[in-house]
């Protein structure tokens, strides 16, 4: 980034090349949606193309791409009006789930692809479903988590709460998409 | 479960722990079956979830993303040759040069002829066959003594004659007279024409007092290009300290294009006469009566900072130098710093928070490129707002700044408003604005 900075535009295509992937998924998985991912990923790589400028070597880049990718996604879920649930950080409530058209979907699609690739695919559509079932709150933490790979401490950074409130919602998501994959008959023998 | 047991099972399950809390843990989890099974259901949750692979972005964006990039890396690239880039072109320029060649010049008198004097066997050779350097020794030391910053115009005048002064005899005592006068004149106290001399010459000098001169933060004419920008003015040689002291008092005097109309006025002149009256009501609209009345005013400007951005970084970044006008490098930095809070206003989603930052920065950044920063990035703001009459004024008054590096973009910010508000007016302001820049870019390098 620093190399960008003073004009050089092959780091940036580098920095593109490293980072573009991770950003893309983790728009995916918060937005649900390829279409929406690849607009959202565009977008934060030009916001990073606008702020350079404005950059701190000090600030750490993952954590800068995180943010700015988060802060779209949500303004994303906002404007499609899709977002779920205001309520962070509380105990499981079934009631709160509402998961299941998602799931109710998947269930369907189980009855006309029975033979082995499909079955993957069936699985990887369950568990997709899982996570768009998570709370925005929930979902971005475990995404950044489990799938960038994120410190928890990062992504209380990105997030703006502290650490043990991650942590808490960590664990929040992960009983929620235990029971929301028994509810669907995904269990880990199964796979 | 109590909330640090919440915050150890995924701890644990991320191998996050310490040795001693992973001892803690286990024991716990012994003593405590459901807590294991708690977290063997959690590890086979994590095992499903993990046979989700990441997918491939589709490639058709980076073309895209990168055409944008390299077009922004010259805008950095440009900006951060600035300041090379004016020292090529003033090293072209005769004054310069001779300015240069003379500081090394006097460096090298000053070093080495005391050292030879010292010397007795060269000392009575130097004496008698080269009278004038003698001369002009007396007048070096008299100058260290008194001064150890020479203006630069003795410098510059001094250093030719250095070279060829065993060749110049006749003149010998004319000459005396005038360095010795030189030397008097040089002992008078002048901050102000020390600056440039500090720059041209301070690095081979190794004198303690000229780095306390430069602790003192006095803002010069190298300062202002510094900051990667045009030179105020080059310094000639024949100015007199009044003469500069009286252009550094004026206080309307642009710090950036160093020209003597005053600022309101090079920007009324580089904005079309409808334009100015319409850029005029909207600062009016946005500025708080009080600041409107008194840009310098910090007080009143700090308390209304702090009221709008209390939410965030804002309210103490927006505060702002004390005191009136800023120089070109107070706002620059100034300037950054609104722009960081207004960011993080964005970032909270507090866009109305975001615009009063740079409205009020706007106020205190007048006169310099750093108010072209803000008021584009003000643009941008409403743009993205959709408020595209507001963008379409903020982005002109941008394009209006002289000199500012970043006019392009504030002009395609206009064309794009205008042409998405179907406005005809602003789309042909922006093309004439854009051609007349042109020819003053080009006058600019040459």
């Amino acid at each position: 980034m620093n190399a960008y900075k003073k004009g050089d535009a092959r780091a940036f295509e580098r920095l593109l090349q490293k980072h573009k992937k991770p950003i893309y998924n983790f728009c995916l998985r918060m937005l649900g949606n390829k279409a929406a991912a690849e607009d959202a990923m565009q977008e934060v790589f030009l916001r990073v193309v606008r702020g350079a400028k404005d950059w701190e070597s000090t600030a750490k880049l993952t954590t800068w791409l995180y943010t700015i990718a988060r802060n779209h996604c949500i303004d994303a879920i906002r404007k499609a009006g899709y977002r779920k649930t205001a309520s962070l950080d509380q105990t499981l409530d079934p009631t709160e789930d509402q998961g299941g058209t998602l799931g109710d979907r998947v269930s369907d699609e189980d009855s006309v692809t029975p033979d082995r690739g499909a079955e993957s695919l069936r699985l990887r559509a369950k568990l997709a479903a899982a996570i768009a079932s998570l709370s925005e709150d929930q979902r971005e933490v475990f995404v950044m988590r489990e799938y960038s790979g994120m410190p928890f401490k990062d992504i209380a950074s990105v997030v703006g709460v502290p650490e043990n409130t991650v942590k808490s919602r960590m664990r929040y998501a992960l009983e929620h998409l235990r029971s929301h994959l028994a509810r669907q008959g995904v269990r880990a023998d199964n796979t | 479960m109590s909330g640090r047991e919440d915050t150890r099972i995924v701890d644990s399950l991320y191998g996050e722990l310490s040795e001693k809390e992973a001892r803690e843990y286990r024991r716990a989890r012994d003593e405590d079956p459901a807590l294991a099974a708690e977290e063997a259901s959690f590890e086979d949750t994590l095992g499903l979830m993990r046979q989700l692979e990441d997918e491939e972005p589709p490639g058709h964006l980076d073309s895209l993303i990168l055409a944008r990039a390299r077009e922004e890396a010259e805008t950095l690239s440009a900006k951060n040759e600035g300041l090379l880039a004016w020292l090529r072109k003033m090293i072209r320029r005769p004054v310069f040069g001779l300015a240069l060649a003379g500081s090394v010049a006097a460096v090298i008198a000053v070093v080495t002829v005391p050292n030879a004097m010292q010397s007795p066997e060269l000392t009575v050779p130097a004496a008698e066959s080269i009278p004038l350097p003698m001369a002009k020794t007396r007048a070096n030391d008299e100058m260290l003594t008194q001064d150890p910053a020479p203006p630069p115009a003795q410098v510059v005048e001094e250093a030719p004659k250095e070279d060829t002064s065993v060749a110049i005899e006749t003149k010998k005592e004319a000459r005396s007279e005038r360095e010795a006068g030189r030397a008097r004149e040089a002992s008078k106290p002048s901050p102000k024409r020390r600056a440039p001399a500090r720059d041209l010459a301070g690095a081979d000098r190794s004198d303690g007092s000229r780095t306390g001169e430069s602790a003192r933060g006095d803002f010069s004419f190298d300062d202002a290009t510094s900051l990667g920008q045009a030179p105020a003015k080059a310094v000639k040689p024949a100015e007199t300290v009044p003469e500069k002291l009286a252009e550094k008092k004026t206080p309307d005097v642009n710090a950036v294009t160093g020209s003597a109309q005053p600022v309101e006025q090079q920007r009324a002149a580089s904005v079309p006469k409808s334009e100015v009256a319409d850029l005029e009501t909207d600062a009016k609209k946005q500025e708080p009566p009080a600041v409107a009345k008194d840009v310098a005013g910090p007080v009143v400007a700090d308390k209304k900072a702090k009221t709008a951005g209390a939410k965030g970084v804002g309210a103490t970044s927006t505060a702002g130098p004390q005191g009136g006008e800023m120089d070109a490098r107070s706002a620059q930095v100034y300037a950054r710093d609104i722009i960081i809070a207004a960011e993080t206003q964005l970032a909270a989603r507090d866009n109305a928070g975001a615009r009063r930052i740079l409205v009020n920065g706007l106020q205190r950044t007048r006169g310099t490129t750093a108010y072209g920063d803000l008021a584009l990035r003000l643009a941008q703001l409403d743009y993205a707002d959709r408020r595209l009459a507001d963008a379409s004024r903020n982005a002109k008054a941008a394009a209006a700044v002289p000199r500012f590096p970043r006019k392009k973009i504030a002009l395609d910010l206009v064309e794009r408003v205008a042409r998405e508000s179907g406005n005809e007016a602003d789309r042909d302001w922006a093309k004439e604005a854009e051609k007349s820049a042109a020819p003053a870019a080009a006058e600019e390098a040459y």
